[in-house]
């Protein structure tokens, strides 16, 4: 039992020295936007499905919006876990008449980084559709948006 | 010849007088009382030693691991403290890839891909909209009619990590 508590007192001397070697969370916490492109070229985009993550760094979704074309504007779909989550599947689709052609913001994405570590987002097309619902090729891109 | 090889290894043949062999002979021969009380102190410890692990007293196996134990909770905390970025770190993109790629036979497979995506859900809210109208086996909620619900039941699906990750 006295080496238990000799481990344990171990234990809470090692964690509070690692807790003061932490780096001090007002500097290194920062939020900035990462805007998700689909270029879907001659073709008009109504469906698109992707997934997004950072491969380095450490980040932490907080907040999607939708793109700028009327289509889009709307939130898209997500599961609510992928807040306060590192990756997260976003789709949407719209049945309108007005789509989007060529390079297209659909989704805005707000993420907490941690640490000094610059995190490399990839984004993963999984599908994306004309107004028929046939599967056309196109091409997803990140961009970083304004920092704050 | 022969002789030289009988002595090549250097060591003469010793032979130890009548009367010391005797003796050493009497004094190992000696027939040593045991007493029984060693004899049982020997078989109990004996008892001990070889009982099955699972009969053993359960206390004595967590005081023997309670030092380790507390040195991993140790490095573990170490460990969650100083490199919480490990923690963080996104899922191995082969085994999202594996995992995307596997196929999976699911009501919400609407257009039969063998996957549920955005598509599904599209081709559904499509079929809302349309003259035909959707097919009564596409009431996912099984609410009796097929609307919108359905069709945001179907890209929830789709766009879950849960299920994206064990796919």
């Amino acid at each position: 039992m006295k080496t238990l508590r000799t481990f344990l007192l171990l234990a809470l001397a090692l964690t509070v020295c690692a807790w003061s070697q932490q780096p001090d969370a007002a500097t290194a916490v920062r939020f900035e936007a990462v805007d998700i492109y689909v270029d879907s070229g001659d073709r008009p985009l109504a469906a698109y499905q992707f997934e997004f993550a950072a491969e380095t760094g450490a980040i932490t979704i907080v907040g999607i919006e939708g793109g700028d074309h009327a289509a889009f504007k709307e939130p898209p779909y997500y599961d609510p876990v992928a807040l306060m989550n590192h990756r997260v599947i976003i789709a949407a689709f719209s049945t309108g008449p007005d789509l989007p052609k060529g390079r297209s913001r659909v989704a805005r994405i707000h993420v907490r980084v941690s640490g000094d570590i610059e995190p490399e987002y990839i984004v993963k097309l999984e599908v994306a559709a004309s107004a028929d619902g046939e599967r056309i090729p196109a091409k997803a891109l990140v961009s970083r948006g304004e920092e704050q | 010849m022969s002789d030289s090889r009988q002595h090549t290894s250097g060591e003469p043949e010793l032979e130890a007088p009548q009367g010391l062999a005797e003796d050493l002979a009497a004094l190992y021969a000696a027939d040593v009382p045991v007493p029984p009380e060693v004899d049982e102190t020997i078989i109990a410890m004996a008892r001990e030693r070889f009982v099955p692990r699972a009969q053993r007293p359960r206390r004595r196996l967590v005081l023997r691991w309670a030092p380790v134990g507390a040195l991993a909770a140790a490095a573990a905390v170490i460990i969650l403290f100083l490199f919480p970025a490990l923690l963080m770190r996104p899922m191995p993109r082969a085994s999202r890839e594996a995992a995307l790629a596997m196929k999976v036979s699911l009501r919400e497979d609407i257009d039969g891909s063998g996957r549920v995506d955005i598509l599904d859900a599209f081709l559904l809210a499509r079929h809302i909209e349309s003259a035909a109208g959707p097919r009564n086996d596409w009431d996912m909620n099984g609410d009796g009619t097929v609307d919108r619900t359905d069709v945001d039941m179907i890209a929830r699906a789709a766009v879950s990590l849960e299920r994206s990750s064990v796919q």
